[in-house]
């Protein structure tokens, strides 16, 4: 069997002493599609950040099928809308460009190689017409499409994507999926954290179910059922935890 | 001991420790409501705004009347508010940012419009120094009783008004759908932060005004959670802190006042941020290292049992 | 060189100086930051006095830089004990070290020359004064020669980091899992804005520092949408506005510094005002 291109193996991450996440263990499949699932406040987010080593875990070792010094080109990251600052002056293009900054590491400029693939990712989103607007003027779909190009000019083996399904248009959401899609096909990983139940057996093929801690990490069809999602949304599953941690 | 009972004696400490004081409460108070409106640095941006008012009062009526130089220095700060306001409405430029540059283009206009006063022959350097720096020790009984005018307008104000401005601080959506005018109590709060602001200078001067704001809403905060509670203890911390200041930098010659308010205040605010019981850095960090402990004595049962 | 041409190109190089660093806290979101940097530097440089006994040492400058930043340091943590919000840690810890700094004047430092005046004000008219002698000949004002100098110093870091400025500033945590180190590069800016700050306020004052670091760059926001041409017009309205600055003030014999403050100012509002107009004509032109 291949090499997993990510294993987390019992991470525990905690603030202040409390723990956030405890105790996940599990791998991700190179070329899958996978959803974390969890109620708010249950350490989605917080779990993506330990995963790109955004957050120093507590204990617990996370691994990627790659060396370690290719992670920041091998890694892409597409935010929340509205976690950046929309005034900021920067256009389309800028943004999708920025995906190519990983691979020139410092001081070096992009080069016309680097402006190519900036616009043809943006033309895969269908955001061409778009590259000299400054990205505060776009709808919530134009921009999460836009750091979507950004990722994908990146050219990475990993992509983490933080609700990029939150608050897009239709036609948004498609063009989001096509992408994931084509991006597993060429041997790439996806991320996704995500919201919709609805959607999580026809979009991804793996899903991680946590609150706090793992109700459940595998394949979608063994593992998402109603028995894990009333598990997973239920929320006082350590009712411990509460009075020990204060 | 001898010597604070001389102190209390003697008719000039009083009636300045008196003005800090209810400076103090005033400040306490507005304080408050600033922190929480995450507005802290408006007391800054607005009191630099004085300084032109003070000038284009003095050029227009050309006398020096106390009362005259002050509506000068309260048009100044409402002309700032002003700006700060119309800037951020009419344009994507930020807060913060719009702040920074009223202030230091008013503290300009304020510099260019005193050298004006300055050519002028009944001047007498109307000292500005005074203005940036405060000094609580020319205080006459006069400005206290501004100061004491100043802080019954604002706490009667403040306690008729409690429970609208107690729902805007802490919900501006949810008053405005219970039908509370939200622009009036933001414009009513700003202008009493300019009007503390304004009073405030002759102790502390522009540059300090905003740690007279901020910092006995920020100690009170760490030890109550309650608006209520906040806004009382914040008045009495205020009004210690100016009190304490002042008698201090009276028994040393030439400190000037206002910074020495600031520190007591100031030192008063770490001091509580450090230690305050549950909540403070000391206690969250003696938890945060309990909790480590049991946390991690946990994580290595759950490897064990692998 | 005659004076008034000494003095002209002292601001004009000195406010495009201060619109690089500016232009950045601004896009970051600090512009305040820059108010609390230029009053804390009095506190390093009177530190860097009593330590060195000597006014024009360059320690004074190493110290209100160190102190500068420390500032940003201090707001920083306080802000992340969560304890305090940004702004309010901001207000609490710049008075503060401020006070430190005035009550240290005048406690030790009242027998020299170190007058809060001359932090808080400065002084332009005086700038050609100080002449830079070399082999014995005068070859200009210092002022002329230190502004430049602050100024390239300021575009070479900007030109040199901008790629990853740009994109640390825009998109943090991007930046940081790209391989970039945000928080090197935020405190390289804080350095750099405070040995700005502390070589520009000798001649406008602390006060007037922070109108030629954020209202070039803010007006220069509302015209365009890249950031390279922000760093660039804000550079050049900071010029435009100490040029107009100065020559009124020559021309109406007022306070220098203080004029050119106000031009900073100007500047903005005619172009918030046409920027405003430009809208309104074109929507009623769509709508009509």
């Amino acid at each position: 069997m291949e090499n997993p291109v990510l294993s987390v193996k019992n991470l525990t991450v905690a603030y202040d002493g409390k723990p956030v996440l405890e105790n996940i263990t599990g791998e991700i499949k190179k070329g899958s599609l996978t959803a974390i699932i969890g109620p708010n406040g249950a350490g989605k987010t917080t779990f993506l950040k330990a995963i790109m080593g955004l957050l120093k875990p507590l204990s617990g070792e996370v691994t990627f099928g790659f060396e370690d010094k290719e992670r920041k080109t091998k890694i892409a990251y597409v935010p929340q809308t509205g976690s950046t600052d929309r005034d900021f002056p920067v256009t389309v293009f800028d943004v999708a460009l920025m995906g190519r900054y990983p691979h020139l590491g410092w001081f070096k400029r992009p080069k016309k190689k680097d402006r190519e693939i900036a616009f043809e990712m943006l033309k895969k989103v269908g955001m061409e017409k778009y590259i000299h607007r400054q990205i505060g003027t776009l709808s919530g779909g134009q921009e999460q499409r836009v750091f979507l190009a950004r990722a994908l000019a990146q050219q990475a083996k990993l992509y983490f994507l933080d609700e990029p399904f939150k608050g897009v248009d239709a036609a948004t959401e498609k063009v989001i999926v096509e992408m994931l899609r084509e991006i597993r096909e060429q041997g790439g990983t996806v991320v996704v954290v995500h919201h919709d139940l609805n959607t999580v057996k026809k979009y991804f093929d793996s899903v991680i179910m946590i609150n706090k801690t793992l109700v459940c990490w595998g394949d979608t069809e063994s593992c998402f059922n109603e028995k894990t999602v009333s598990r997973t949304f239920k929320t006082d599953i350590f009712p411990e935890m509460k009075t020990s941690y204060d | 001991m001898t010597d604070l009972f001389l102190l209390f004696q003697d008719y000039t400490f009083c009636v300045v420790s008196l003005g800090s004081a209810l400076l103090g409460i005033l400040c306490g108070v507005l304080g408050s409501f600033a922190v929480l409106r995450k507005q802290s640095l408006l007391g800054d941006g607005i009191s630099h705004g004085a300084l032109p008012g003070i000038c284009a009062a003095f050029l227009i009526t050309l006398c020096k009347d106390e009362e005259i130089l002050l509506l000068g220095a309260l048009a100044g700060g409402v002309i700032s508010l002003c700006l700060i306001t119309l800037i951020t409405r009419f344009s994507k430029i930020k807060f913060d940012c719009a702040l920074a540059m009223t202030l230091s283009v008013m503290f300009g206009l304020g510099l260019v419009l005193l050298t004006f006063a300055q050519k002028l022959p009944n001047s007498s350097q109307a000292g500005l120094k005074t203005f940036i720096y405060g000094q609580a020790s020319a205080m006459t009984s006069k400005d206290v009783f501004i100061i004491l005018i100043s802080t019954a307008v604002v706490l009667v104000t403040v306690a008729i008004f409690w429970k609208p401005f107690k729902l805007v601080t802490f919900d501006k959506v949810f008053s405005q759908v219970v039908g509370i005018k939200v622009w009036m109590v933001d414009f009513v709060l700003s202008f009493f932060v300019t009007l503390a602001s304004v009073v405030g200078i002759k102790t502390v001067g522009v540059i300090l005004m905003s740690a007279m704001l901020v910092a006995p809403a920020a100690a009170a905060r760490q030890w109550v959670s309650r608006l209520e509670t906040m806004t009382l203890l914040s008045a009495v911390i205020g009004a210690f802190g100016g009190v304490l200041g002042t008698a201090v930098s009276s028994s040393f010659e030439s400190v000037p006042t206002g910074p020495v308010i600031v520190v007591c205040l100031g030192v008063m605010a770490v001091f509580s941020i450090l230690l305050a019981p549950k909540r403070g850095v000391l206690w969250k960090l003696i938890k945060r290292k309990q909790n480590r402990k049991k946390l991690i004595e946990r994580v290595k049962s759950f490897e064990s049992s692998d | 060189m005659n004076p008034q041409i000494e003095i002209l190109l002292t601001a004009v190089f000195m406010s495009a100086a201060c619109a690089l660093p500016g232009s950045f806290l601004v896009v970051r979101n600090m512009s305040m930051t820059s108010d609390a940097i230029t009053h804390t530097v009095l506190l390093g440089i009177v530190l860097g006095f009593l330590l060195t006994g000597d006014l024009n040492s360059p320690i004074l400058i190493i110290g209100a830089g160190i102190v500068g930043v420390l500032t940003v340091w201090f707001t920083e943590t306080l802000d992340n004990t969560g304890l305090v919000d940004s702004d309010a840690s901001n207000g609490l810890v710049f008075p503060l070290l401020f006070s430190v700094g005035v009550i240290l004047i005048t406690l030790c430092a009242d027998s020299v020359h170190l007058d809060t005046d001359s932090v808080l004000l400065g002084e332009l008219a005086f700038a050609p004064f100080d002449r830079l002698m070399v082999l014995g000949k005068d070859i200009g004002a210092k002022s002329v020669y230190f502004s430049m100098f602050l100024f390239a110093l300021n575009l070479i870091f900007v030109l040199v980091f901008y790629k990853e400025l740009k994109f640390a500033s825009f998109d943090e945590i991007a930046a940081k899992t790209g391989g970039f180190h945000p928080e090197i590069l935020h405190y390289a800016l804080m350095t750099c804005a405070s040995i700005t700050a502390v070589v520009a306020f000798q001649w406008v004052g602390s006060v007037l520092v922070v109108a030629f670091m954020i209202a070039p760059p803010a007006a220069a926001l509302l015209l365009t949408k890249r950031l390279s041409v922000v760093l660039a017009l804000s550079c050049a309205l900071g010029g435009t506005a100490a040029a107009w600055g100065y020559k009124l003030a020559s021309t109406l014999d007022v306070s220098i510094s203080g004029t050119m403050a106000v031009m900073t100012g100007v500047i903005f509002i005619i172009i918030l005002i046409i920027t405003n107009l430009k809208i309104t004509i074109n929507k009623k032109s769509k709508s009509g």
